[in-house]
């Protein structure tokens, strides 16, 4: 139902030459999973899909096209909105070069959450209707299945798009489910809590997925690149690992969107998303700042004021 | 060839005792969690047994107005490795080839890898991301030198050209003429079944002359370029140096992967693989068309499917390669 709103948005889209091209999620030959795909044909529209597989951070790809003049149609969920937005105030593409195709989100599903809960199941037996999810017509309770991070979702609409796809969320997974994906980590004591990331740092291999699918990682040359100086060993030490993460944490502080896609990425399973979520926790509560929810506010570490706090500093 | 079968619980007997010497790659645990015990340790990748993530080579210092290089040994226990047949390829036609060469053996991994013996795992729950029949070879592949074990009937089969090497060879009981046959069969099918669908002997030199190929654009542009697929391949063999310390410090070597930006970047600033474009059809190639060139005909990709389970934009190297082979001479 949504997928031919959106095709046929799509396709009037580039048969009236409003964009130049569209980047959005495409079908793969395996069962729950997306890719992303850029077209430019309206007969190749047709490949665009939208379901609860669609996790990849589209406006990651912007940076291709930063210096063409290419228009671009981008598909876009709450988070990913937020993304576009901070991109725009950081002056990394023009508004008018962005048709924003809205798509109003109840929250990605985990495929392995998935898989184990319906081993046998293929991508038919579910269906996608606006009150919810259907396996075999009967509706299943999302909670079981949605991402960590979008479990505490607040943006399940996009903040700004040029259309939207499907009806607008009146409620946000945060408000339904009152869980908190960081409340686990919060409740452990400092030992504890650096016992359990040592562990998950040692298990880090530096492939920088994570860094890669970030919408908002767009150096030219990341600090973890960078051999002259070199700031961090090539090596995946456990304290490498932990420099790295932790300034690539700092990096994203009061920039970071909350979607989740390094996490997804990660091919060991690190629960990285968790370390820039923490920082983003902390903005929110000391500065009442939400990156990429407005276009005027500043960013906190962008901006100086007398009454800054300061109780997070120890 | 010697052959036999063995309960599970004598096994399992048998696994415990040399547990502390086990290394079992995660694809194995995952697949048949019964042969994981305790104390055995579960690696990620089969390659990290012989080729580190990162390995000091040499330390060295400056002092009396010269360089003092202090030779780090390498050293390795003996130990067993247990690993689908995908995996153990990956070792015996690829990473050996390239790292003990006659006239330039790498000495780190000559020495974990003479100590090693392997137990092969025939797979019985491929993967849909799997195409190892593709490659050469198929889900019973199984190498002499190696203990090659099959669930079979409740039982487990068991077969090696080295019995001394394995002292469960000794448990094992004959199998009777109906049975042999049955095992014969089973392979003979998978063989058969990978016989026909590799993929054709034409593709190494035609992806070769596929080079300029425009698809390679099309191909890429998903990519993320992380080092996800390089550095979870068990046959991706790149590795970088980097001296670590001015006037004192060590000769460090990581994994490298061709998918980073850096990684072909000359001292110059020149870098021949400037693009996506380049360091993906770098990835293809090397494994599709200039590894067999070079090594008889072998693929340098043992079709684990690792790579696409878990590319985070589900780049996918076999329809990569399915693509541009139907490309060679216009296939239709």
């Amino acid at each position: 139902m949504f997928e031919s709103i959106l095709i046929d948005l799509a396709k009037k889209l580039l048969r009236e030459k409003t964009v130049d091209l569209i980047i959005g999620y495409g079908s793969t030959h395996y069962p729950f999973r997306t890719e992303p795909i850029v077209i430019n044909q309206e007969e190749q529209a047709d490949a665009l899909v939208w379901n609860p597989f669609c996790g990849n951070n589209l406006a990651r790809y912007l940076k291709y096209y930063k210096n063409t003049q290419h228009k671009i149609a981008l598909m876009v969920k709450g988070c990913d909105s937020r993304a576009v937005q901070v991109l725009l105030k950081e002056d990394q593409i023009k508004r008018d070069r962005l048709y924003l195709i809205g798509l109003s989100c109840p929250g990605l599903v985990n495929r392995e959450k998935l898989q184990k809960q319906f081993p046998q199941a293929s991508p038919e037996d579910f269906e996608w209707k606006e009150t919810g999810w259907f396996y075999h017509g009967e509706q299943i309770d999302p909670e079981l299945f949605l991402e960590k991070t979008c479990l505490r979702c607040r943006y399940p609409n996009p903040p700004e798009y040029d259309q939207l796809i499907g009806k607008l969320q009146t409620t946000s997974p945060y408000q339904t489910y009152q869980k908190d994906y960081l409340d686990p980590i919060d409740n452990l004591s400092s030992e504890e809590r650096w016992d359990r990331w040592s562990k998950e740092m040692r298990k880090c291999i530096r492939c920088y997925a994570c860094r890669n699918s970030c919408p908002l990682c767009y150096c030219q040359e990341c600090f973890a690149d960078s051999t002259q100086p070199q700031w961090v060993s090539p090596a995946p030490t456990p304290s490498d690992n932990f420099l790295f993460h932790l300034v690539r944490t700092m990096h994203m502080a009061g920039r970071c969107v909350e979607c989740g896609a390094c996490e997804r990425a990660c091919p060991v399973s690190i629960p990285i998303a968790q370390l820039p979520l923490k920082v983003e926790a902390i903005i929110r509560e000391q500065f009442q700042f939400e990156a990429g929810t407005d276009q005027e506010s500043a960013a906190p570490l962008l901006t100086y004021r007398e009454n800054d706090p300061g109780d997070f500093v120890k | 060839m010697k052959s036999g079968k063995i309960t599970k619980n004598d096994l399992i007997q048998w696994l415990k005792i040399h547990q502390k010497n086990f290394l079992v790659t995660e694809r194995v645990a995952h697949h048949q969690p019964e042969l994981l015990c305790d104390q055995s340790k579960e690696i990620k990748n089969i390659k990290e047994a012989l080729f580190l993530p990162w390995d000091k080579l040499f330390n060295y210092h400056w002092e009396n107005q010269k360089w003092n290089v202090e030779n780090i040994q390498p050293s390795a226990s003996p130990r067993f490795l247990m690993a689908l047949p995908c995996e153990t390829r990956a070792i015996y036609e690829v990473l050996d080839r390239v790292f003990l060469q006659p006239s330039e053996t790498e000495s780190g991994y000559a020495a974990r890898r003479q100590g090693l013996k392997m137990v092969i795992v025939g797979c019985v729950n491929p993967e849909p991301t799997c195409f190892c029949h593709l490659v050469g070879g198929n889900p019973y592949w199984s190498h002499p030198d190696a203990l090659f074990i099959l669930p079979f009937h409740d039982e487990y089969y068991l077969e090696t050209n080295l019995p001394e090497q394995f002292d469960i060879m000794e448990k094992g009981t004959t199998l009777n003429k109906a049975e042999k046959e049955e095992i014969e069969v089973l392979r003979k099918q998978m063989e058969e079944k990978a016989n026909q669908e590799k993929l054709p002997e034409d593709v190494p030199q035609g992806l070769y002359d596929l080079f300029e190929d425009q698809e390679w654009e099309d191909l890429s542009w998903k990519c993320l370029n992380c080092g996800a697929c390089t550095f979870l391949c068990p046959t991706c063999q790149c590795f970088d140096m980097s001296a670590e310390g001015r006037l004192k410090g060590f000769q460090l070597k990581t994994w490298d992967s061709c998918m980073f930006p850096k990684f072909t970047l000359h001292a110059s600033g020149h870098n021949p693989r400037p693009t996506f474009k380049e360091r993906v059809r770098q990835r293809v190639l090397h494994k599709f068309s200039y590894f067999p060139l070079r090594e008889e005909g072998l693929y340098g990709c043992v079709g684990c499917g690792k790579c696409i389970e878990i590319c985070p934009v589900n780049w996918n190297i076999r329809e990569a390669v399915e693509r541009m082979v139907k490309k060679i001479g216009n296939r239709s």
